[in-house]
Order: C-alpha cells, then sequence, then structure tokens
C-alpha cells in the first residue's frame, strides 16, 4: 500500500486533530480522545512518500483494515466514525 | 564476549528454521573482534551475511537505546524486514517500528521512538489499555542510566 506523505500529515494533523509532535527522524502525535491517549502514529520525516511494506504498517498503527483505512485517508470515514471503529475493537 | 558467542548461535538456529537462502557465515570469532571494534551497540546483525536479493527477515537483538539518559536493561529484539524499498525495524512487544535506506537509519528511528514513548507515557496515568501495556514492558526493559 502506498500512502502519499501530504495525504499522512492532512490525515494525522488535520482529521484527526492529532498535535504533531517532531523529532530527529519521525514526526508525529498521538490520538487523544476524551483526555485519554489512545494510538501513537508517526511516519519519516525526510523518506517522502510511505512506500512498500511501510505504508501497510503505518495503516496497522490506525487498527484498521485496508478498506477502511482508505476510507479514512480519502474522506467517506470521518473522526467520529474511526472512533466508533476504536470503540467496537475495544480500544477505547 | 560469551554472550555475543550465544546471540550468534541463536541467530543461526533462527536462520536455519527460516526461508532465507544463499547465507554465508563468518566465522563467529572474527566478526565478534570487527564488531566489538567498530559497532558498539549493535548486536549480531554483523554476524550475519546474507546475499541482499534473498534477504527478507532477521532477527536481532539490541543491548543500547542511543540515548543519552536511558539505557536498556537487558537485551530487546528486533525483527529487520526488506521490502526492496525500505529496511523496517519492528519491536512486536511494543508495537513500535522504523524505517529507513539502511538497517542502522532503521534501528536509529527505531530506538528514538522507543525514548521518545517512553519518556512522554512512563508518568501519564490517562492512556488506553494498548498504550498501558506498551508502558508496563517500557518500563521492564528501559532504566536511567
Amino acid at each position: 500500500m502506498q500512502i502519499k506523505k501530504r495525504e499522512a500529515e492532512s490525515l494525522l494533523f488535520n482529521k484527526l486533530g492529532i498535535a504533531p509532535m517532531s523529532k530527529k527522524h519521525h514526526i508525529g502525535g498521538y490520538l487523544i480522545y476524551k483526555g485519554r491517549r489512545i494510538l501513537k502514529y508517526h511516519f519519516s520525516h525526510g523518506r517522502g512518500d510511505m512506500v512498500g511494506n511501510v505504508g501497510d504498517i503505518f495503516r496497522q498503527s490506525f487498527l484498521l483494515d485496508e478498506l477502511q483505512f482508505i476510507n479514512l485517508l480519502k474522506c467517506p470515514l470521518d473522526k467520529e466514525g474511526y472512533i466508533n471503529i476504536l470503540k467496537e475493537k475495544g480500544r477505547i | 564476549m560469551v554472550s555475543r558467542l550465544g546471540e550468534f548461535t541463536a541467530t543461526n538456529e533462527y536462520l536455519s528454521q527460516n526461508r532465507i537462502q544463499d547465507k554465508t557465515i563468518y566465522d563467529a570469532e572474527d566478526k565478534i573482534d570487527e564488531t566489538t571494534e567498530t559497532k558498539k551497540d549493535s548486536v549480531m546483525y554483523n554476524f550475519t551475511v546474507i546475499n541482499q536479493k534473498s534477504l527478507e527477515y532477521k532477527n536481532i537483538f539490541i543491548d543500547s537505546l542511543n540515548s543519552e539518559t536511558y539505557k536498556l536493561k537487558k537485551l530487546i529484539s528486533v525483527t529487520i524486514e526488506y521490502d526492496n524499498k525500505n529496511y523496517i525495524a519492528r519491536n512486536y512487544d511494543l508495537g513500535l517500528y522504523g524505517y529507513g535506506d539502511t538497517e542502522i537509519e532503521a534501528l536509529d528511528y527505531l530506538k528514538e521512538l522507543i525514548v521518545e514513548t517512553y519518556e512522554e507515557l512512563k508518568d501519564e496515568n490517562n492512556l488506553s489499555s494498548t498504550l498501558k501495556l506498551m508502558m508496563i514492558y517500557c518500563k521492564e526493559i528501559i532504566e536511567k542510566k
């Protein structure tokens, strides 16, 4: 699965409202729900788009299958819907 | 030195159980000397020389976090994966990964992420079950220098 860096940034920092935390190798942050840190996401600063297995591993960090993740990335699934999926999975 | 020889044996066994082909393993003692001189914190991956084309996965153990503040209490297992585009270093116990153009880059990314996650979450009480489990394991393996 290939994920454009721009799409990942937009997903994390705009759609999910995650506060970005930047380090030497990566940028990322935590999904926070009702004051509780739920999951951590991150990707590399300098390597551009996520290609090969990295895209899949990034997707797995959202605990979503491929279809759900594409829906989250491309819009039909909003933050509330994503939170509901995590609730169903018992992660919230 | 003794423990590194033990780790070499572990790698050898791991390789023999997996589908990695065309492997050539150098003499253990020579490689240990070389490794000790050149890379103080890499354990094992210099011991195993594998034809790049057939490399898919290998398990290594790391003994440091490249941190001035924190160190590992014990060796932790890291799987290095190469997918023809990236080297990916993953620790399945923590559920964390790093990636890069080289194994070292991927490992540095992972180590930085482990330290960062530990620093951010060690005093945090309001965590999801996933992050709580991650912190329990972090506290088992990380301590201040």
